[in-house]
């Protein structure tokens, strides 16, 4: 299924600003019960640079695959790239081998994820896991690899770094665990974080201090983010644009003021409305009806309209390509016809 | 560190004394007087009397035990009813063949476990991972004797290439002592190895899964480290304790293998005391394969402790 670029995000003043991540018409197979099966169809992708993009949708809409994806992670046996191009930094990820990965995973592009605790390895104390991969792709000696950890630890605002790099991981906390995860991620100074739920499992008041260290971070480093998560909160706070994600392909995309001012696909519309706020507002809780449907059994035409209350027969017709207009897309085509509810 | 093996070696003390003490029972548990077994079919009451007097039998029963246990504070395991031997001397005599045996069966194990664990844990759910099972499967199926027998059959009498029976000692050279040890060492080692193999292949594949390994395979650290360092670290003390307990394993076997091998070990002296129902000697040859037991399940204890930053701190 292939389909034209996105156009490329622009600044407020009309310039193009240039993208550090660009993936195009992406697709993910895997092998299941139900034999091969798309689990992304035709993804398109851009990370600007020193920005955040939001990646959100509900559990099952592909993003933590799109994120494996993009870091060669996918497991092997199970999952492939069946098409589509991830270009980062004049390479196509997609085509590159696993020796070739490695040189990027960690060092240009890192990644964070939701369980920190469960994400560090509990038999070795964390100044030495931040250590060996520095060591790995900067070829630095055991001391200076240290050293480094301990700086890492100090920029994440560890109290008493030197000390704490010491200890295990079961002597943090989940939200100093995720500061660990990180520090690691952030050692070898990458140009891309990809973080998957970071804040997820962290209470409020831990997850508010996260998202302010990585605003931080990320002005200082000039760091793009591309932030995974089902939290629109999270996403308007973070994030400069926002790409809505549902059953394996891209159904919004966009600046993200305008994406939840005035949404022009339907699921974002439904997500949007499933916030607290705008529940409390309405004195219900307008949840989309049903839930994301397997891979397996993903409609021909639009992959929501079972869901959708504004669908109509021409949506269930043929693949439903993503119409792009003036640095924002969607993949509806009553999107100009429909007048959707954004936030108040 | 210390503290904590020095708590655990106090801790088997009183488990070695009730040890003893049930090994020193049996001699009243075992119907008929030991005299009379002693004495032999048809022997006049008399001279079983005579007997149970020189033996001490005629005295209470807490009193032999007393007299036993500050024996065996002073080093003394008594005397051989039989050899009129002391028993130390006895078992001190066949300890070294039957160490040496496992010692070459733990080589072997190691040396067949590790890598077959791993290949079938890194192979997981392939053609290679379920031939490793089933191999696996087969030899935890088939008793040590069996195996010694074929290997005999094959090894020692077809191919002529190890002796068949016999044991001498390391003084006459590592290879002749080695030659004599590779097929008893392979028969006790099979069922070890593959029971190894097993735990390690499971304690492997659910270490592999786990979100850490993603998060090194994330690092861009090469699949090697993260296999040799952050895996078998993390799969490693399930599979420690199932080492440890195969040295009980071995040490039940090796009543039967010395046999086939006709190897004058410790396994054949406990063998021959039990059929001869030579008490003092079963009772050390108990409390030898006790201290045996114990103080492996001390070193798997601290090694453990070593390598889980968690049990290291609650110590």
């Amino acid at each position: 299924m292939a389909m034209k670029a996105l156009p490329l995000p622009t600044s407020p003043d009309g310039d193009v600003t240039d993208a550090v991540l660009t993936v195009t018409d992406l697709s993910v197979e895997f092998q299941t019960e139900h034999g091969r099966v798309r689990v992304l169809d035709g993804v398109d992708l851009q990370v600007p640079s020193g920005k955040t993009l939001g990646l959100v949708g509900e559990s099952g809409s592909g993003k933590t695959v799109t994120s494996l994806a993009i870091m060669g992670l996918l497991d092997r046996r199970v999952g492939r790239i069946s098409s589509g191009s991830i270009q980062f930094e004049g390479q196509d990820l997609a085509a590159l081998d696993a020796r070739q990965l490695r040189r990027i995973q960690g060092a240009k592009i890192s990644m964070i994820f939701q369980e920190a605790r469960r994400s560090l390895d509990p038999v070795f104390t964390i100044g030495d896991q931040i250590a060996e991969s520095v060591r790995i792709h900067e070829g630095l000696s055991r001391r200076e690899a240290w050293k480094r950890a301990i700086e890492m630890l100090q920029l994440v605002q560890i109290p008493d770094a030197e000390r704490r790099a010491r200890e295990y991981p079961h002597t943090f906390s989940g939200g100093m665990c995720q500061r660990v995860m990180l520090a690691s991620a952030l050692a070898s100074r990458p140009s891309l974080l990809i973080a998957d739920e970071p804040t997820t499992a962290l209470d409020v008041t831990v997850q508010a201090q996260m998202l302010r260290l990585l605003r931080t971070l990320q002005e200082e480093m000039g760091l793009a983010i591309l932030f995974i998560t089902h939290d629109l909160g999270v996403v308007s706070e973070m994030c400069d644009r926002v790409a809505v994600m549902y059953a394996g392909q891209i159904v919004e995309e966009g600046d993200a003021t305008q994406v939840f001012g005035h949404p022009r696909h339907p699921y974002t519309e439904g997500l949007i409305q499933s916030l607290p706020e705008s529940a409390v507002a309405r004195g219900r809780l307008a949840a989309i009806p049903g839930s994301v449907p397997p891979a397996h059994a993903w409609p021909q035409g639009c992959h929501f309209a079972d869901r959708c209350r504004y669908a109509v027969d021409a949506c269930r017709s043929g693949p439903i390509p993503l119409l792009s207009r003036d640095g924002s897309a969607t993949r509806c085509i009553r999107a100009d016809e429909l007048s959707l509810a954004g936030v108040r | 560190m210390i503290g904590a093996v020095g708590r655990r070696l106090l801790l088997a003390i009183p488990i070695l004394v009730v040890v003893s003490l049930l090994s020193f029972l049996l001699i009243d548990l075992t119907p008929g007087s030991p005299a009379e077994l002693l004495a032999g079919e048809g022997a006049t009451p008399e001279r079983v009397a005579e007997l149970e007097q020189t033996l001490g039998l005629d005295q209470p029963i807490w009193q032999r035990f007393g007299d036993y246990m500050s024996g065996l504070l002073q080093g003394d395991f008594g005397t051989s009813l039989f050899s009129g031997q002391s028993v130390g001397d006895a078992i001190g005599a066949a300890l070294p063949v039957t160490v040496s045996l496992i010692v070459v069966a733990y080589v072997l194990v190691f040396v067949i476990a590790i890598p077959l664990g791993v290949l079938a844990a890194v192979r997981r759910d392939t053609r290679t991972d379920r031939a490793i099972s089933a191999t696996c499967s087969f030899f935890l199926g088939i008793p040590s004797f069996v195996v010694a027998l074929v290997l005999v059959i094959l090894l020692a009498l077809t191919v002529e290439a190890f002796p068949a029976t016999g044991y001498k000692p390391l003084a006459d050279g590592f290879g002749v002592w080695l030659s004599h040890l590779i097929l008893p060492g392979l028969a006790l080692a099979l069922t070890s190895a593959a029971e190894v193999t097993r735990q390690l292949r499971g304690a492997l594949v659910d270490v592999l899964e786990q979100d850490y390994i993603r998060t090194q395979r994330a690092k861009g650290l090469p699949p090697l480290l993260i296999l040799g360092k952050h895996g078998l670290k993390n799969a490693a003390p399930p599979v420690l304790t199932v080492i440890g307990l195969q040295l009980a394993r071995m040490l039940g076997s090796t009543v039967i293998i010395e046999q086939v091998f006709a190897m004058p070990g410790f396994g054949a002296l406990t063998l021959n005391a039990v059929l001869q129902h030579d008490f003092p000697l079963i009772q050390g040859c108990v409390l030898v394969s006790a201290i045996a037991v114990i103080g492996t399940t001390v070193v798997v204890d601290v090694v453990e402790a070593g390598l889980n930053p968690r049990l290291r701190s609650a110590a």
